[in-house]
């Protein structure tokens, strides 16, 4: 405790030097929650697609690593699963990307289109059951009102009661509803149609070929027992996957094959080093600058373990300090990314511990190693 | 504790290692009593500051024998060395107080490392110190706001403050005018006689020098003359210096 006491006096007696450890703290710890945040919305995100598919068991073509970078497979691969006796239905998926000219502006953007089947909703989707019929017309679709704004104000404007219609891929479409989805680092925005209409706007597809096969089975069915069996039937045609694997897939490619993943790693690490750095260099050179009063505090009688704990406490008190705010000002920011950029950057117990646990880390080590220093402190030079 | 307060016997000392090895203690032997005040005078080189410092158990002695408060230094350890500077009041040649701290904290400081004195009790009896210094009415300033003279009254109050058992001073009023030099060269000797406490003082200053019980003169790494020596010499040796 006296310790404690002897660390914050020490600190407080120069408040400017105090502010700058604090701020260096901070910076590294806004850094941090960033990267994490996008990291964690980037998955998020990736993934959002499959999180939303109401199926037991996906199946998709051994080649596709990600469903936005999708290869196509036949129909009939899928189907063919229906003459197992647990299978109760099977659905099909499309996907595709095509620009998406703004009504209002006439700007283009590519948008992701998904082709679903309108036997029933396979995607849970607010407001999806209700407005699967509307995609029975010819030219319709249901737009994402997630998606980025640059897309202009369709989910405004059909709120308002007025008539939506756009061009993508070069051919009008009718909006006939909302839902809510979400954009991703793949996707700025996304539509949903038919089957039939997804063909009509990428005419170049072949009729049989589908990227994404959902299959549903009969309630009670053994879902490991069906997964083998299933793989079995399809071989080296298909990758078979539960709902949950599935998820991981698309979440794992966005983490290792590309460099997104190390990337957020390297901006994390930045921060702990531009805070390690700074924190360091204020209590080296607070431990140098009293260097006969430590050696004074040692020829009265103080251990080397007090003082010792004495820079530790400073380490420590730095380190909350920064915290603090840091994660307060986290938060703001990440409000402030999930409105302008449509992000999930959602703060979490989990995040918030393990960014506190690398300060703690960051500020322990800077202390070690300006402890480094204190041996020098010889009570002996003192006389 | 009744017999001697420091016994030293044949005490050697060299700097270094093979051929760079300096001898600066060559076989001291001396003795200090309770309640003594003792000058330890001779030119710089002499040794005398190694000789504080070893007293003090701030260096590791290997050679001889030295009992300072009843236990023997020479080959002590880290434990002992500790227990031993702890009731032991240092005054240095430069204050070094924490410029962190106020006059009242550096006081208190000391008195931390006494779990003996209740906790409650350290503040009230930092303060009663450093009344005794004459310092009532600055409590609650940091070093850079005291004069030299002041903060070397914190000094000697940080180093009275728990009721040690042995006084070391080195050069106590080297850094200060001929004034404040006078008043704390007093002070010390007042507050050592009120509390029966030893003093060792390594010095140059003729003014410290006359408040001396006894005076030993260091030469080259021993003590001459049989450990004494007449003031006037010190006086002449001083005033040439």
């Amino acid at each position: 405790m006296r310790m404690f006491l002897l660390a914050w006096r020490q600190l407080t007696y120069q408040p400017g030097r105090l502010i700058v450890a604090v701020l260096g703290v901070l910076f590294a710890n806004l850094l941090m929650f960033m990267q994490f945040g996008f990291q964690d919305a980037l998955f998020v995100s990736a993934s959002l697609i499959q999180r939303r598919l109401q199926c037991d068991i996906a199946v998709i073509s051994p080649v596709t690593t990600s469903v936005y970078m999708s290869n196509g497979f036949s129909r009939r691969l899928l189907y063919r699963l229906r003459a197992h006796p647990d299978v109760e239905a099977v659905f099909p998926v499309c996907v595709g990307g095509g620009p998406w000219k703004n009504p209002w502006t006439g700007r283009p953007r590519t948008i992701f289109i998904l082709g679903v089947d309108l036997q029933e909703a396979t995607l849970d989707l607010p407001g999806m059951a209700e407005s699967l019929d509307e995609l029975r017309h010819v030219d319709t679709a249901l737009f994402d009102a997630a998606s980025r704004p640059e897309f202009g104000p369709v989910a405004e404007k059909l709120a308002a009661g007025e008539v939506v219609e756009a061009e993508v891929n070069r051919r009008r479409l009718r909006i006939r509803g909302t839902v809510k989805l979400g954009a991703s680092f793949a996707a700025d925005g996304n539509l949903i149609l038919s089957q039939a209409n997804f063909l009509r706007l990428f005419p170049e597809r072949k009729a049989g070929v589908i990227d994404v096969g959902l299959i549903r089975l009969r309630s009670g069915a053994d879902r490991a027992a069906v997964e083998r069996d299933i793989r079995a039937m399809v071989g080296r045609d298909l990758r078979v996957f539960n709902a949950d694997d599935y998820i991981r897939y698309e979440r794992d490619y966005w983490a290792d094959a590309t460099a997104i993943g190390t990337i957020f790693t390297q901006g994390v690490f930045m921060g702990f080093l531009v805070g390690f750095v700074i924190v360091y260099q204020i209590l080296h050179s607070d431990v140098t600058a009293h260097l006969p009063q430590y050696a004074t505090l040692k020829a009265m009688g103080y251990s080397d373990a007090s003082l010792t704990s004495a820079v530790m406490f400073e380490a420590l008190i730095i380190s909350v300090l920064g915290y603090g705010p840091g994660i307060l000002l986290s938060l703001g920011l990440y409000q402030l990314t999930a409105s302008a950029a449509n992000l999930a950057m959602a703060m979490s117990v989990d995040r918030a511990l393990q960014v506190f646990l690398i300060t703690l880390l960051m500020c322990g080590m800077s202390g070690l190693l300006a402890l480094r220093q204190l041996r020098r402190a010889d009570p002996a030079d003192v006389f | 504790m009744n017999e001697v307060v420091i016994a030293a016997r044949d005490v050697a000392f060299t700097f270094g290692k093979g051929d760079l090895a300096k001898q600066v203690l060559r076989g001291v032997s001396l003795t200090v009593r309770p309640g003594e005040i003792v000058a330890l005078v001779g030119p710089s080189g002499s040794g005398k500051t190694t000789l504080l410092t070893l007293i003090g158990a701030l260096r590791t002695l290997e050679e001889g024998s030295l009992r300072v408060l009843g236990t023997e230094l020479c080959q002590a350890n880290r434990t002992q060395q500790l227990a031993v500077r702890r009731r032991i009041g240092y005054i240095f040649q430069a204050h070094n107080l924490m410029t962190f701290l106020t006059a009242q904290q550096n006081v208190r400081l000391a008195l931390d490392l006494h779990p003996e004195i209740p906790p409650e009790r350290r503040d009230a009896l930092a303060r009663e110190t450093l009344g005794l210094v004459g310092l009532s009415h600055r409590l609650d300033y940091y070093p850079a706001q005291l004069s030299g003279g002041q903060k070397q009254r914190v000094a000697i109050a940080r180093a009275l403050a728990a009721g040690p058992e042995l006084i070391l001073a080195d050069e106590p009023t080297s850094a200060l005018d001929g004034q404040s030099g006078r008043e704390a060269v007093d002070l010390m000797r007042k507050l050592a006689r009120e509390r029966g406490c030893p003093v060792l003082m390594v010095t140059h200053d003729t003014r410290v020098v006359d408040i001396a019980e006894r005076v030993i003169h260091m030469e080259d790494g021993e003590v001459r003359d049989g450990g004494l020596m007449a003031i006037e010499q010190v006086r002449v040796a001083g005033e040439k210096g």
